[in-house]
């Protein structure tokens, strides 16, 4: 089971998106749980079996897209994180990650991974996280965690690439 | 006091009165949504965003799954219990 939220926006802002409900349903997203509280956004957790993670991820896109046509797209998650985050998506302690992350560890010699977004609080791409711990220590993620992690940051960079060349003309 | 109708799955009730003891309100809606979660505090600060308020689905694909993303959604409230802040 893959556990993926994706956000998009609506082409009004001051949209209710919960008018959008029985759409999103009827396409296919009920099995996920639809955010409603920010007018003009609509977010939804999705806790999809399929028989991969891009599957997954896909087929969840194009039953939105085909319920909100006029939506805009803006991120899939879990792709960056903070530590904190990391955390509670591993189920330890969030001083564990922190010893990890500082070196502290003395029996893992390679460096833990360079974060994406450096600063008071750092964010790094979960998949060179989960990708770091899968090879340097005995912490498993859980099962489809890591491809989930890949898809997602795949996603985000296509799409804020396109973003971009729109932006740059 | 539960005034409103329970959901036809225990899991899904169960996580309702979850939510409700924390302060989330229950709102009664019509469609394929049974109801809406409502966050008590909504506010700007509450990082929940979006999930402030959540479809809460009548016949979800699957009720269990459904119940631990709400669950999941409530406990991530940055007002239910409060935690250490932001790392």
């Amino acid at each position: 089971m893959y556990e993926f939220t994706l956000r998009f926006s609506l082409s009004n802002a001051d949209e209710d998106p919960s008018v959008h409900l029985d759409a999103l349903f009827e396409a296919g997203c009920d099995d996920a749980a639809v955010g409603v509280g920010k007018r003009g956004a609509v977010a939804l957790a999705f806790a999809r079996e399929a028989g991969s993670a891009e599957e997954a991820v896909r087929s969840a896109l194009r039953q939105v897209r085909e319920a909100l046509p006029h939506a805009c797209f803006i991120e899939v998650s879990p792709d960056l994180v903070n530590l904190a985050d990391v955390a509670d998506l591993l189920g330890c302690s969030r001083q564990n990650i922190r010893k990890y992350a500082s070196g502290e560890i003395k029996t893992v010699t390679a460096p833990f991974p360079e974060p994406i977004l450096g600063g008071a609080t750092s964010y790094w791409r979960l998949y060179d996280v989960l990708s770091w711990l899968g090879k340097h220590t005995p912490w498993r993620p859980p099962s489809g965690m890591t491809e989930l992690s890949l898809v997602a940051a795949r996603i985000n960079l296509e799409h804020q690439l396109d973003q971009l060349k729109v932006a740059s003309g | 006091m539960v005034s409103r109708s329970r959901h036809p799955h225990k899991e899904i009730e169960s996580t309702l009165r979850y939510a409700e003891e924390k302060g989330w309100r229950v709102k009664p809606a019509v469609g394929h949504a049974f109801a809406i979660l409502v966050c008590p505090w909504n506010d700007k600060d509450c990082r929940c965003g979006e999930f402030c308020q959540n479809s809460v689905w009548r016949t979800p694909r699957n009720p269990e799954a459904h119940a631990r993303t709400l669950r999941r959604i409530v406990d991530h409230c940055r007002h239910g219990d409060e935690k250490d802040g932001d790392d």
